[in-house]
């Protein structure tokens, strides 16, 4: 297993370049290219800014922050879960043609939606300089907050493509299951905002303590030591879940496709 | 040296959407090569091969010859090391490449070349034989601007020839074939056949299947006959 994994690595020219077409692909023959990512999440982002910051009345320059560095992570949270879905089925060609890593296709996956996620980096970095967020060295722990966030990634793609590959169903149950979870994650609402037994649907999202290392640093909130050992826990079990996955049903997949 | 050995090898595909055997289905068997049959849990599967050993060796060319279904494909594709083997165990020795269908897991909506810059990536050379091998998949296909086209715009000849050169212009040891001999239009085939004799007479190994046990005899020197999964006879 590790040698597969260090093989995939080693192959990290082929996914990158694989991941960076991928986005060409999407935004081909367009003027802006890949920057109609980081546009159309300014405009959500502004839109439900104000609607919502009123609804809520929550100030603007609280609320903008919040929901801007959120919805951000959102998209990448989402197209990692959904993507994963389709991992196998969208190589299906090449598996059964060529001997190939399985684990290259989910550095493509991953890397495509990391490189969407730092496009839209310049959102957050408008946010932070316009609020007048203030600066401090604890900004730079949205670094391991990415890292660990892009690991756990890693095992998502890896466990919902095994799953989708064998069971078709359940990339439907994913999908929508994804649209219920934006709702029930502090994103466009703050956790304050509830009390009581309503407080264990953020207490039980584990996407609360991902968002939290990854968000509280950026918009200058503390992170809280909780935040970090549930994400490293969630993390480790996840590669742990999709490694003995991977153990178990890897010669099995190209047959379910 | 090059070695392929199949020690009791034996393929299942599960076949999925299918609750149980039909009569129609038991009938299907005995007009088609292959097994359908369940296992223990009712679960559907198709024995592609069946309890095969195999040895081949350095400098022999091998053709397998069988009727649909009779196993031909899912062996190379087992030696390819694209399916692992149900039981049993497959030892190869040597570089694969592998021409298995007209399709070559090509990208359709990548242009051709770049889908010849992502399959040269995928075999890990240095950027300086990546370069070069570009430059003579470029002049051998002879696509012309078509190569900077989505391969979805290709027609089924260009197409061909954009795999096939793909697949043979990569230096490697094992060559595997299946039933592809003719490709493109008659002057692009002239050219393929001098390439296929060339990469015959410079394989370590080389294993063709095919329907035409003619062809077969010409290029190779030893045939295996499979029938429903297994050896039948070997010449």
């Amino acid at each position: 297993m590790i040698k597969i994994l260090a093989e995939s690595i080693l192959n990290y020219k082929l996914w990158f370049a694989w991941a960076w077409n991928d986005i060409l692909q999407r935004y081909r023959r367009s003027i802006l290219g890949p920057f109609w990512i980081t546009i159309s999440s300014a405009t959500v982002i502004l839109c439900l800014g104000f609607i919502y910051s009123s609804m809520l009345n929550v100030p603007l320059e609280n609320y903008i922050p919040w929901l801007g560095v959120g919805l951000i992570l959102w998209y990448f949270f989402s197209s990692i879960i959904i993507e994963g879905t389709n991992l196998f089925t969208e190589h299906e060609g090449l598996m059964k043609e060529i001997r190939i890593n399985y684990l290259i296709f989910i550095f493509r996956v991953l890397i495509r939606n990391v490189i969407i996620l730092f496009h839209n980096m310049i959102i957050i970095a408008c946010i932070i300089l316009y609020f007048d967020i203030g600066l401090n060295f604890n900004i730079l722990l949205f670094i391991p907050g990415i890292i660990l966030c892009s690991i756990s990634a890693f095992a998502v793609i890896g466990i919902c493509g095994i799953i989708c590959a064998r069971y078709r169903d359940v990339s439907h149950i994913i999908t929508n299951f994804t649209q219920l979870l934006f709702f029930l994650t502090p994103i466009i609402w703050k956790p304050n905002l509830i009390e009581g037994r309503k407080l264990l649907i953020v207490d039980f999202n584990p996407l609360f303590y991902f968002l939290n290392i990854v968000r509280n640093p950026l918009i200058n909130l503390e992170v809280g030591l909780i935040s970090w050992v549930v994400s490293l826990i969630i993390t480790i079990l996840l590669i742990v879940i999709f490694f003995i996955f991977f153990y178990l049903y890897r010669k099995k997949i190209v047959f379910w496709l | 040296m090059s070695k392929i050995v199949l020690k009791n090898v034996t393929l299942d595909y599960p076949v999925f959407g299918v609750d149980d055997l039909s009569f129609k289905k038991s009938f299907m068997t005995k007009t088609v090569g292959g097994i359908i049959n369940n296992d223990l849990k009712k679960r559907v599967f198709v024995r592609a091969i069946d309890n095969i050993s195999l040895n081949i060796n350095d400098g022999e060319k091998i053709g397998i010859y069988g009727s649909n279904g009779s196993g031909k494909s899912s062996l190379l594709r087992l030696i390819a090391g694209i399916f692992e083997p149900t039981f049993g165990e497959v030892i190869v020795e040597g570089s694969i490449n592998s021409l298995l269908s007209i399709s070559f897991g090509l990208e359709d909506h990548l242009s051709g070349i770049e889908n010849i810059k992502f399959r040269l990536k995928l075999k890990n050379l240095n950027s300086n034989t990546q370069n070069k091998l570009l430059n003579k998949i470029v002049d051998f296909v002879n696509l012309g601007n078509f190569l900077y086209l989505p391969v979805k715009t290709y027609s089924s000849g260009m197409r061909l020839r954009l795999a096939f050169a793909l697949a043979i212009l990569v230096q490697a040891n094992i060559i595997l074939m299946d039933e592809w001999l003719s490709v493109g239009d008659e002057n692009f085939n002239k050219l393929a056949q001098i390439k296929i004799q060339k990469l015959i007479k410079d394989s370590s190994i080389f294993i063709i299947c095919s329907q035409d046990k003619q062809i077969l005899e010409t290029i190779c020197d030893k045939i295996i006959i499979l029938d429903k999964g297994k050896i039948l006879y070997e010449k």
